[in-house]
């Protein structure tokens, strides 16, 4: 009996049960073998400057970089309009966020981060943090285009372009039986992989896991001495004719029928060991044989708001597609979080939706101690959106369309720290020019992606998963150091 | 009158006339005043009678029609799968319009009407149809379904009021494409826009009844002819749209040149509705100055949203705004390089459309958008030039109609590359309007549910698209997840009792609302020679009615169906033997049960010429008989052939 069975069947048996506090936190149910990257899309635009602002001193000059910033930014800080000077946002900023140190050191790293983003606090003091800064996909300022190119991995994706998404092409390189697991209502485009010559984007490589607690096929089973009547019950019929239609029909010759009929074959294939691994249900009450820890259960019961519920369930998926290693092989996750084109009264919206992502007791938080040390090394997320925003807040407490932001890598096998120039200099004349100025895109997204393609495959992935040739690199930039 | 109304009585039309004296809202989203248009097409007399035949569809060489010669009903049929939702069209109805030319059949089927008796017969009612005297618009339907007078059951009423329950606007958006006696064709073509191309979330503090409003202010626009240009504006100026975006709240001090808001909409009216990236042309792309970002971004999107000035809720969630001067931009403004004037913000966006509905971008990309939002997943180089050639040709007056009946019977939408995966909603409207035989079965609202199937177990919510105003989710993204597969599939197992239900026994709701009814099959089914239903011929019949057309019914499909339809049990159960010793139910049959003489091809011999009695004298075996057709239809929305359309 390996430990995660006695400690299960100590609970059950209602031994440790009575004395929670004796449950260790991190027992490891979940493990996970290889070099798995979690891909997570905030679509809607986020303004990570808002979760990572300037520092801002008691006796801030007026004509600094951090005044000006906190000057333009105080209606999407939702600084109250007698409170907009330099104590009004000295004081947001100590009540809201907390100054960053450079990890590792006492050094002051110039920018503070969200108060309420706890887990990513530890994270980043613990050297597992990297905030790349000035990273650029599409230039269009367009949701729709720009989340494409993210998808693509590809800044020369013209609108509507159809091309295979980075993750589908990074597990093709892979190889074997490698897929992309997508936790997501459905596989965004980032999951699909190149198709033969000559075709579109495929599907083959992408294992869709919606519900990682409901993937049966309905099924109905007889014994061979029950009566006629119940052999023949109308479910009964209904159930053999599917299973055994789909069983016989051959749909490889037609693409687009063999795209749905695959998922059958999937979700049937899998259902043996989901179910010996997971059991059925959520709890050990419900027949779930390694039960949805408690904490990630809570993010999706239907009291959390619909969004944070979404997220929440993709949580579990990811808890419980790593638990199934050795079942589904997807060292490539994608994940997504939308709600983050905040035009209006951002300093409420976004906040609610960093916490749902980084604060303790919720998101990334309530995994991480179901991961154990070989687990925890073996992870990496990178989270990225369409776009950053605007430099200046607008006149309805929010942010418009802009183009350059930051992209977070997370994992203990990431080198924490500031990548690139956080508070570029340019933009201090630009704050109040009213033109729409944004953050200059100084690295592609080619680099960015392209280190994490490195990453997984364990050495250079060329050009195979992204084109590096000619791509933007900000001066300075050393992102072949992002990983330990 | 409402002041909108007043603007209706400007309209040449006596369809929209006749709104207005009813008080619905049609005549709000602010546009009113003159169409420029040359009406829907015409299918709809004005008390309820079928119209005669309108003019039929110029040829096109740009976008080319498909041959008379292919020209059949499979291409009717598939037209109808694609664009209205399956309809409740006539087996005799679609053979008449396959028997027409093209063009001539065409502007029958597709039309924007409120009525449709053609596509969407009334079948059932007697006398004068109620839902006449709703309009067809949501808030008249939602009056009429939520009132005294509905022909639901008094407990369901409530849940189809705008302003009670939370599913008010889903249910009624829901029944309107479902029901009998309306036109499918329009709400399919409303839900796209609403939900997908200009989007609008009730998820986002949009009110149900703004939202309504917002449908029916299109609805309205597409009945009297409206150009698309100025159905953009009228959608563009609504309440909906302002409190999605927040532009509602936007002012300008012409006093001290300050503007107030946020951006959003300037963008996305171009970007959105228009499908204005500013990225193409040199005039946009190139900045005004050095050191500014593109001209798009810096002229065009900030004036436009100088532009969306003083357009405020007069009281909170009111659903329609009022236009004012005091606190809007007054002078011109410079945008896409034009002179956009007028005295409010209605004016302004009224001009400015006509100019977007010209530029550049937009002529390549809103057609593009059109029909890959409606009808193919796989637009190919070609088709995309096809598109825009006819776009572009229709010159300032584009009309969505005239776009949609060209492409329709072009050779382009028939060619067998064309895939169009269904979204949940699509594919449960398919199953539902073809599966109520007539209005009373469609208004079993409980049981042949739109919410049970699209929201409750597909996860489909309409009118709180997935993506927000970027829409819901997607054909394509629908075939891609598992889950959705999944949902189907065992819907065919543990949903079954939906579809099974022949009579009202033992159900309150039914025997109250429908007392007596019986699902009758045998009503629209079709006879063999000697006059008998036999296994076959119905089957085939269903496979059309379902799924389409004729291709595909091949020689699994039709075992499978063969054995519910004429047996009532599986194939592996009935064609091993039937119980006897030695049955096998869990047999799957393969390419070589279906060699000559071999298990399969001896077992669909035996089971195409079964009788399927659906009009026994006897009950039971009469109900039994109609209850297999359940199966069938069971069986086939199950697969994946009722997850796609594509051409023939």
């Amino acid at each position: 009996m390996n430990r995660r069975d006695f400690l299960k069947l100590s609970l059950l048996a209602g031994g440790l049960a009575a004395f929670p506090g004796l449950i260790p936190s991190a027992f490891g149910a979940v493990a996970v073998a290889r070099r798995t990257l979690v891909s997570v899309t905030l679509g809607g635009g986020p303004d990570f400057r808002h979760l990572f602002p300037p520092t801002i001193a008691a006796n801030e000059p007026a004509d600094s970089y951090a005044m000006r910033w906190w000057t333009a930014r105080a209606s999407s800080q939702g600084i109250a309009a007698d409170q907009r000077n330099r104590d009004g946002y000295y004081q947001r900023f100590n009540s809201a966020y907390q100054a960053l140190t450079l990890p590792g050191t006492a050094q002051p790293a110039g920018i503070g981060m969200l108060n309420r983003c706890g887990w990513l606090k530890e994270q980043w003091d613990a050297g597992h943090v990297a905030v790349i800064h000035n990273v650029v996909g599409a230039t269009s300022r367009d949701h729709s285009h720009s989340l494409q190119v993210m998808d693509q991995g590809d800044r020369t994706s013209a609108p509507m372009e159809r091309k295979p998404g980075w993750g589908g092409r990074l597990v093709t390189a892979l190889g074997g039986n490698a897929r992309v697991g997508a936790l997501t209502r459905a596989p965004r485009p980032f999951c699909l992989g190149p198709g033969a010559a000559g075709h579109l984007p495929t599907a083959d490589r992408v294992i869709s896991i919606a519900n990682s607690r409901a993937l049966a096929l309905a099924e109905r089973s007889f014994l061979p001495t029950d009566p006629t009547w119940k052999k023949v019950a109308s479910d009964q019929v209904l159930a053999r004719s599917l299973k055994a239609y789909y069983a016989g029909r051959d749909f490889a010759a037609d693409p687009v029928l063999a795209r749905i009929a695959n998922h059958e074959k999937v979700l049937r294939a899998l259902s043996g060991g989901v179910k010996a691994r997971l059991g059925s249900g959520d709890t050990a009450a419900t027949g779930a044989v390694l039960p949805v820890p408690d904490a990630i259960r809570a993010l999706y019961a239907a009291s959390a708001p619909y969004n944070s519920r979404y997220w929440g369930g993709q949580i579990r998926n990811l808890h419980d597609v790593l638990a199934l290693n050795g079942i589904v092989d997807a060292p490539v996750l994608s994940m997504e979080y939308g709600g983050w084109d905040t035009h209006k009264q951002q300093q409420s919206g976004i906040e609610g939706n960093l916490e749902d992502l980084f604060a303790k007791g919720r998101g990334f938080d309530t995994l991480w101690p179901n991961l154990d040390a070989t687990s925890r090394r073996n992870l990496v997320l990178v989270i990225y959106g369409d776009f950053g925003r605007q430099l200046a807040s607008n006149g309805d407490g929010g942010t418009d369309h802009g183009r350059g932001n930051a992209v977070l890598v997370i994992g203990e096998d990431v080198r924490g720290g500031l990548y690139g120039d956080p508070f570029p200099a340019r933009e201090t004349a630009l704050f109040a020019r009213n033109l729409n100025d944004d953050i200059q895109g100084l690295t592609g997204i080619e680099h960015v992606f392209g280190a994490m393609a490195d990453w997984v495959l364990g050495g250079d992935s060329g050009t195979t998963v992204v084109n590096r040739g000619g791509g933007l690199l900000e001066s300075g930039v050393a992102l072949d150091r992002l990983f330990v | 009158m409402s002041e909108a109304c007043k603007g209706g009585v400007r309209v040449r039309f006596a369809l929209v006339a006749l709104t207005c004296a009813l008080g619905l809202a049609a005549c709000g989203g602010g546009g009113g005043g003159d169409s420029g248009g040359n009406g829907n097409g015409g299918n709809n007399g004005g008390d309820g009678a079928v119209a005669p035949q309108p003019t039929p569809l110029p040829a096109s060489s740009a976008l080319p029609a498909m041959a008379t010669a292919q020209w059949n009903e499979t291409a009717v049929r598939n037209i109808l799968h694609t664009f209205a939702y399956g309809s409740q069209a006539s087996d005799a109805q679609i053979q008449t319009w396959a028997s027409m030319s093209p063009q001539a059949a065409i502007v029958q089927m597709l039309d924007f009407a409120p009525f449709n008796p053609r596509l969407s017969p009334a079948t059932g009612v007697s006398g004068i149809d109620p839902l006449r005297a709703t309009g067809g618009t949501l808030t008249g339907l939602a009056r009429y379904w939520s009132g005294a007078s509905s022909p639901l059951v008094p407990a369901t009423r409530g849940a189809f009021d705008l302003t009670g329950t939370w599913s008010g606007l889903t249910r009624t958006g829901l029944q309107a494409g479902m029901t009998p006696g309306l036109n499918p064709f329009l709400h399919r073509v409303l839900f796209w826009e609403t939900n997908y191309h200009l989007a609008v979330n009730q998820e986002v503090d949009v009110s149900a009844a703004q939202i309504a409003a917002y449908y029916d202010t299109l609805l309205q626009s597409f009945a009297v002819g409206d150009s698309y240009s100025r159905s953009l504006a009228r959608a563009a100026m609504s309440a909906a749209i302002g409190r999605q975006y927040g532009h509602f709240r936007n002012t300008y001090d012409n006093a001290r040149g300050v503007f107030r808001g946020n951006e959003d909409f300037a963008r996305e009216f171009h970007q959105l509705f228009f499908g204005i990236l500013g990225t193409t042309q040199p005039e946009d792309a190139t900045p005004r100055a050095a050191g500014e970002d593109s001209y798009h971004e810096v002229v065009t999107v900030k004036n436009t949203a100088r532009l969306l000035t003083d357009m405020s809720e007069p009281s909170d969630h009111a659903t329609e705004l009022v236009f004012g001067t005091a606190l809007h931009h007054q002078a011109p403004l410079e945008i896409l390089h034009a002179q956009i004037a007028g005295a409010t913000a209605r004016d302004k966006l009224l001009a400015l459309a006509e100019v977007a509905i010209r530029h550049p971008e937009s002529e390549a990309n809103l057609p593009v958008k059109i029909v890959a939002g409606l009808a193919n997943d796989r637009l190919g180089a070609a088709d995309i030039a096809e598109l825009r050639a006819y776009w572009r040709g229709m010159g300032q007056h584009k009309s969505l109609l005239d776009f949609l009946r060209a492409y329709a019977i072009s050779r382009q939408f028939h060619d067998p590359a064309r895939v169009k995966y269904l979204t949940p909603l699509e594919r449960n409207m398919v199953l539902l309007n073809r599966f109520a035989l007539d209005r009373r079965e469609s208004e079993l609202v409980n049981w042949y549910s739109g919410i049970g199937l699209v929201t409750w177990e597909d996860g489909f919510n309409p009118f709180s698209p997935t993506h927000n105003v970027f829409g819901h989710t997607t054909g394509e993204e629908t075939s891609l997840a598992a889950d959705q597969f999944r949902t189907v599939y065992n819907r065919g197992v543990d949903g079954l009792w939906r579809l099974a239900r022949v009579d009202g026994e033992g159900n309150a709701e039914i025997t109250a609302q429908a007392p007596g009814w019986e699902k009758r099959w045998d009503s629209i089914a079709p006879r063999d020679a000697d006059g008998s239903w036999r296994t076959q011929r119905v089957a085939e019949w269903l496979w059309r009615r379902f799924i389409g057309g004729n291709a595909g019914f091949g020689i699994y499909e039709r075992l499978y169906v063969y054995a519910l339809l004429g047996t009532g049990r599986d194939a592996g159960y009935y064609c091993t033997g039937n119980g006897a010793a030695g049955t096998d139910p869990d047999h799957v049959f393969t390419d070589a049960d279906f060699t000559p003489g071999a298990l399969g091809t001896r077992c669909l011999d035996t089971l195409a010429t079964q009788p399927v009695d659906l009009a026994n004298p006897d009950v039971a075996l009469r109900k039994d008989a109609n209850r297999r057709i359940a199966y069938a239809v069971a069986f086939l929305a199950a697969l994946p052939q009722a997850q796609v359309v594509r051409g023939e």
